[in-house]
């Protein structure tokens, strides 16, 4: 279980033409649990503190205060070990993949690093790692750009896989893909979270996709938890008025009623 | 009357050695003033091109056939000087990501004005801002006088597709095409985004072309549905639900958006995905992704038949079996 209280983060801004800095608190004590084995979801607009939890808790970004603490240890990133536990899918695969490394050579690499494994062994583990996300064994021999969107985000997940990571966050990971695709790696997370009972803490905008995957939620506002629960209870009762609105923003649904003002 | 009405309208791309790929192929379409339609599918399924090809905004590697009459006069015959009276005055577009759409060096004021200024030879200062003030109101934008002085990286991106949406509308367009117009905003800001289209496109009876891949978009802002798979339309009907739409692609459309009222639930998937549209071939082209996929669809190639392009439709009212 992954305990998390008073969680802070504040970036220093410089302001402009030496007039001092200004400090912005993108995560202002925020405290919650993800039950293991689960999937919980992050929602929240643009600027709400979302992904400075997820690179808190990957150890990206370090906390101005708080605690982190993973089935009672506390979470840490000091050794190469500490490190492969937490693993992190991006939004933009591109940017995730380096263009001249083939997608065999990219999965390998922290393969080797971590694991110390060589040539055959090296090779049977990176054809596992990519049959297991639904990516064909000759398809390493690809680069990056030879494959589309989809495909690149399940060479992002299998990578972050190999490392048989405890905790795996995914960071608005169908937010650039198309419906279709959106559904087969949605589909994918729902298998790694039922078969091999992986934690993960998925972020998104998107509270359609949050209704079906999620077993619990966590509504961020201005770097404030505004609502948390189990998923069924917050759309069936949202308590918060932000939440509401969020709700009543998705086309089609007809449950939101809310209007919405404003430029 | 129909205010666009597209014949046979083709478009390939040259791809070099790569050959040719046929982006679309031989779309007909009518569509009525103040008639709204959506254009739905896949990414590759040709939408952007449609998009693209009503106001003959076309890549250099294009070669277009057919027609697309715009008030009866073909837009694909015309001379870019010709054009300039079709472009903006006719039909106003909103690209999907206002941030790129609009000049970082220039003012909202100046692009705004420009656009007055080239179309309709208005000159006159005074009136030139009175006309972008009233387009900022009629968008929704709240302190108009700010915005209008503001350089686009100042505003939220709500308020730089408002100015999209403002220069879209300056020279009155009857049509308006919108590209993915809410696919880069926040949730909140898109469901803002999608009220001001609906209330726009009643104030002024406007004719919405909307390309979305969100059904459920299309659904709230079209009653005419346009599903295109691989270039081609493959259905052409008004539907409400998913029980009104008979090509397996468009039910598998809507089985694919995880559904709001049920708790989790396994995600549907259509597997594969849209062909390369390079060959042409003699059989249905979603043949290897359907469910109901028959002896006939390896033969020959559908044809539309009463707004569908199918051999096996579902008929209306029943749900998959």
């Amino acid at each position: 279980m992954l305990k998390v209280t008073g969680l802070k983060k504040v970036f220093r801004v410089e302001k402009m033409f030496g007039a001092g800095k200004t400090e912005i608190a993108a995560i202002d004590g925020v405290s919650f649990e993800a039950k293991e084995g689960s999937i919980l979801a992050i929602v929240g607009e643009s600027g709400s503190g979302k992904t400075t939890i997820a690179r808190c808790l990957a150890g990206i970004e370090t906390p101005d205060g708080g605690e982190m603490v993973y089935n009672g240890n506390k979470l840490e990133f000091d050794t190469k070990e500490k490190r492969a536990a937490v693993q992190y899918v991006f939004q933009d695969t591109f940017g995730s993949l380096n263009p001249r490394m083939k997608i065999r050579d990219a999965i390998a690499e922290p393969i080797e690093f971590h694991f110390g494994k060589k040539s055959a062994d090296l090779r049977t583990s990176v054809d596992a790692c990519l049959e297991s996300v639904g990516i064909k064994a000759e398809t390493g021999n690809k680069y990056p750009h030879e494959l589309s969107g989809g495909q690149r985000q399940r060479v992002v997940i299998a990578r972050a896989l190999s490392m048989n990571p405890r905790l795996l966050i995914a960071d608005e990971p169908v937010s650039s893909l198309d419906v279709s695709v959106q559904a087969q790696i949605l589909s994918l997370f729902q298998k790694l979270n039922r078969e091999k009972g992986i934690s993960i803490i998925f972020i998104t905008h998107d509270l359609r996709i949050v209704k079906s995957l999620a077993h619990d939620i966590i509504v961020l506002k201005n770097g404030k938890i505004e609502e948390r629960g189990g998923v069924a209870d917050v759309y069936r009762e949202p308590k918060s008025p932000y939440t509401r609105l969020l709700l009543s923003s998705i086309p089609g649904n007809q449950a939101g009623s809310e209007k919405i003002h404003g430029s | 009357m129909s205010i666009i009405e597209i014949k046979s309208l083709s478009v390939d791309y040259a791809l070099g050695q790569n050959g040719v790929l046929h982006a679309l192929r031989n779309v007909n379409l009518e569509v009525n003033a103040g008639e709204s339609i959506a254009i739905v599918g896949e990414s590759g399924c040709g939408k952007s091109t449609f998009a693209s090809s009503l106001v003959k905004l076309l890549a250099l590697n294009s070669k277009a056939a057919g027609q697309v009459l715009i008030d009866g006069n073909d837009v694909l015959a015309m001379t870019n000087r010709e054009l300039e009276a079709i472009r903006g005055v006719k039909a106003g577009t909103i690209f999907q990501d206002p941030a790129a759409s609009l000049n970082p060096v220039f003012s909202v004021k100046e692009q705004i004005e420009e656009t007055i200024t080239a179309h309709l030879k208005v000159r006159d200062k005074v009136e030139l801002k009175q006309r972008a003030i009233k387009l900022l109101e009629e968008t929704g934008i709240k302190e108009t006088q700010r915005v209008y002085e503001a350089y686009p990286h100042q505003l939220s991106g709500g308020q730089q597709q408002r100015v999209m949406t403002a220069i879209a509308l300056s020279c009155s367009p009857k049509i308006l095409i919108a590209d993915e117009p809410t696919t880069a905003l926040d949730v909140t800001v898109q469901a803002q985004i999608i009220a001001l289209l609906k209330r726009l496109k009643k104030e002024r009876n406007l004719t919405l072309i909307l390309i979305t891949h969100d059904l459920h978009l299309a659904l709230d802002l079209c009653a005419r549905i346009i599903v295109m798979y691989a270039g081609e339309v493959v259905e052409d009907a008004e539907i409400k639900s998913e029980t009104d739409s008979k090509h397996p692609y468009t039910r598998a459309l809507f089985e694919i958006i995880p559904d709001i009222n049920e708790d989790r639930h396994e995600f549907s998937v259509i597997p594969g995905e849209v062909p390369e549209l390079k060959t042409v071939m003699n059989e249905c082209y979603f043949r290897n992704r359907c469910v109901k996929a028959g002896k006939k669809c390896s033969e020959s190639h559908p044809e539309m038949e009463n707004g569908v392009r199918c051999f096996y439709p579902y008929t209306k009212g029943r749900l998959k079996a």
